[in-house]
């Protein structure tokens, strides 16, 4: 990829806090409390670049793909898509531009209507965008059962989502999304749900279609393995903020922050005699609602210090890479 | 000495449905030693549930085993009455079902729902039978990293990885000799995968328990697992310790298997699925059931069943007429 390299997103200080339902007497003794689901992040997404956002449950992952699409409102900061911050602009125009931008959901089990048809699955966006000529429709939905792999493309056309295995009715997903000929895909762990074998097939089937169309995708998952396998650049959310992010070789390899390096380290390799050193972390990630002042990972690091407690330590680059603690 | 404490022999288990017979398990022998673990693994629909459900006599209404014996402990549970099945559950032999940690009652604590468990086992309705089962509900939360103090607490309140400690706390309630744990990891973090794991080791080592480890993720298998059995399409394929399947494999699927998971260690390579689509089970192909995707295949394959033979030690079980052959 060279520096030029068209530029999608510009992510800058995004934010999304959840008001948190208070009971009426709350609201008049105490402040509104929010859950801080997206805590000011920023990052870049370019043309043709797998970008992993990796975190713990409820890490904020899934909530800023859904602002980056403007499914959600922004609390705050810009989303700067081919240099237009359309954080702010009405549910019209983003209508507009979200045939460009698609998302693939986890579930292959419930994210299709269960009475409807493939080929009115697949047909479905064209039909609600109006953004290629109605006689175009058949051509484009066969190119994509084709591109996915889902051929005879006759037969898969009229079967129904429960007469298709889940690795097929994620391929119809994928279909879905690529109808619209978008430059930008967000994929929500697609594959978690699937078998190994089904799984590597669908990372595969994206890493071709990225290829072929020179996609931008943004990959969410809690597999680091699988990021790895895909992935260009990883991101790593801690409680709605980042915590590393950079080339995700290097950040797999040599992980700079603590909590980074935990979580590399506690993933399962399929090598029973594998010696790794393990770097346990207590308890389990909180809600991001009452953060504490200083480092949020500061009350389960194992290194944590007394200005960690203090001082919330910033997104800082170092040998070509960010990561935000006090140790770096 | 090594006991054996549950042998699986020549299980064959069918679903009858108006149209077909399903063989979902066909003729499959294992054993699992006092104090070990043995992973099962195998693609989606492979069978695993279902030998599970077998063993403890809790099948559907149309599955019927129609031929084999399960000792446990020497002692043919499929010789036993409805009753002493049912007394045997929980005390001898307990199961974490597949998506259990979604089957908490919303409306009763935590802890009412293990009392009952243990009362009902027990037969002990009476006020001081009730007594000690709460105070065992305590020891059970105590085993399971739980707070004890949080007996009282509602589903909801629990996160992922505690609910799946406390389904791990009920199973363990009455003292099981046999622990068969349907994927109990598979919807949960890394971190708290792995703290759920090293649970389990701890467990089995202070109380000698054996365990059936049911997964389709090897590298969990490979962290945690001293014995493997590997299943395809109704049929046990290869049994070993973890070192030698891993490491010596012998069985095409087997390797094929291993090879379709990336991981964090090691160079970053293209993998490439296995073809083809796993047989259906109501018309299984003749021979052995991997021939139409095995590249080791030959006429013999395609006209006789493998027999399932001890390969390189007396411990490590092969069904393939060309096992440990090099696969190009
Ligand atoms: N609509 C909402 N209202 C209130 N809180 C929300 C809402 N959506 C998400 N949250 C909260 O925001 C935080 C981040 O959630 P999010 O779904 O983005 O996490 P995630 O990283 O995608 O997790 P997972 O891996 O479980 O999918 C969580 O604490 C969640 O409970
Ligand atoms: N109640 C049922 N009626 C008919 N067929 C069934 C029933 N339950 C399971 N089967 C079939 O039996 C076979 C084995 O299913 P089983 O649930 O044991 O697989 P598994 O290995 O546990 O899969 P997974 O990894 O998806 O949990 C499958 O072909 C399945 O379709
Ligand atoms: S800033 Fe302190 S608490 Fe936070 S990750 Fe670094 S060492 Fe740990
Ligand atoms: S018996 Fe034949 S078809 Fe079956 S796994 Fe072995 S080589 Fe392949
Ligand atoms: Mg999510
Ligand atoms: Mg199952």
């Amino acid at each position: 990829m060279s520096s030029t390299t068209k530029i999608l997103f510009t992510i800058k200080d995004l934010r999304k806090w959840f008001p948190t339902r208070t009971g009426l007497l709350d609201g008049i003794r105490r402040r509104q409390e929010y859950v801080r689901a997206v805590d000011d992040i920023s990052f870049e997404i370019k043309q043709g670049e797998v970008v992993c956002l990796v975190g713990e449950s409820g890490s904020g992952k899934t909530t800023a793909a859904r602002l980056l699409l403007r499914l959600e409102d922004p609390t705050g900061g810009e989303i700067i898509y081919k240099g237009k911050d359309i954080a702010k602009v009405k549910e019209r125009q983003i209508r507009k531009l979200r045939r460009h931008m698609q998302m693939i959901f986890q579930n292959p089990y419930e994210s299709l209507d269960p009475r409807m048809t493939i080929y009115d699955v697949i047909s479905e966006p064209l039909q609600v965008t109006n953004v290629f000529p109605k006689s175009e429709t058949h051509k484009r939905v066969a190119k994509a059962l084709e591109d996915v792999g889902l051929i005879p493309v006759s037969e898969f056309s009229i079967r129904f989502p429960h007469e298709l295995s889940g690795g097929q009715r994620q391929r119809v997903s994928i279909a879905r999304a690529l109808v619209l000929d978008p430059e930008f895909i967000i994929a929500d762990e697609p594959a978690s749900m699937l078998d190994a074998n089904t799984r590597i097939e669908i990372l595969n089937l994206l890493q071709d279609l990225q290829a072929a169309y020179n996609m931008g995708i943004l990959f969410i998952t809690h597999d680091l393995a699988q990021a790895r396998y895909l992935g260009h650049r990883i991101i790593i959310l801690y409680l709605g903020k980042i915590v590393e992010k950079g080339n995700i070789d290097q950040v797999i390899q040599n992980p700079h922050h603590p909590y980074s390096k935990a979580l590399i380290s506690n993933i399962p390799v399929p090598d029973p005699d594998a010696k790794r050193e393990r770097i346990e972390i207590e308890g389990e990630i909180p809600t991001a609602i009452n953060l504490p002042p200083g480092c949020r990972f500061a009350p389960r690091c194992p290194f944590q210090f007394e200005k960690c407690i203090d001082e919330e330590p910033e997104l800082m680059m170092k040998d070509g890479r960010y990561s935000a603690c006090w140790l770096d | 000495m090594i006991m054996v404490l549950l042998e699986v022999k020549n299980l064959s288990t069918h679903f009858f449905l108006k149209e077909s017979r399903v063989r979902a398990v066909d003729d499959v022998c294992f054993t699992i030693d006092q104090g070990k673990t043995l992973g099962v693994a195998g693609e989606s629909g492979c069978g695993k549930t279902t030998t599970a459900l077998s063993i403890m006599r809790m099948l559907p209404p149309a599955g019927k085993i129609v031929n084999g014996e399960i000792f446990l402990d020497g002692v043919d549970l499929l010789k036993k009455s409805k009753e002493e099945m049912r007394k045997a559950k929980w005390k001898e032999l307990s199961y974490v079902f597949q998506y259990a940690m979604n089957a908490f009652n919303p409306v009763m604590t935590v802890g009412e729902q293990i009392a009952e468990v243990i009362i009902e086992k027990e037969n002990s309705k009476s006020k001081s039978g009730k007594k000690e089962a709460w105070k065992k509900v305590k020891e059970s939360f105590e085993i399971v990293g739980l707070d004890p103090d949080r007996i009282k607490n509602y589903p909801h309140e629990f996160s992922g990885g505690m609910k799946q400690r406390a389904i791990i706390a009920m199973a363990m309630a009455c003292d099981p000799k046999l622990l068969i744990a349907d994927e109990p990891v598979t919807a949960l973090d890394v971190i708290v995968e792995k703290k759920i794991l090293k649970l389990l080791n701890e467990i089995q080592s202070n109380y000698n328990l054996g365990i059936m480890f049911i997964t389709h993720d090897l590298s969990v298998i490979a962290e945690s697992c001293d014995d493997v059995a590997i299943m395809y399409a109704g049929k046990m394929v290869e049994v070993g310790d973890a070192s030698t399947v891993f490491h010596k494999g012998a069985h095409p699927y087997t390797r094929m298997l291993i090879r379709s998971f990336p991981s964090i260690l090691g160079e970053c390579k293209r993998i490439e699925p296995i073809s083809g689509i796993p047989p259906d089970l109501a018309n299984p192909p003749p021979g052995c059931r991997f021939h139409p995707r095995c590249p080791l295949a030959t006429k013999e394959c395609r006209k006789d069943i493998p027999p399932f033979e001890p390969f390189s030690t007396s411990r490590h079980h092969v069904a393939c007429f060309h096992a440990g052959e090099t696969i190009l």
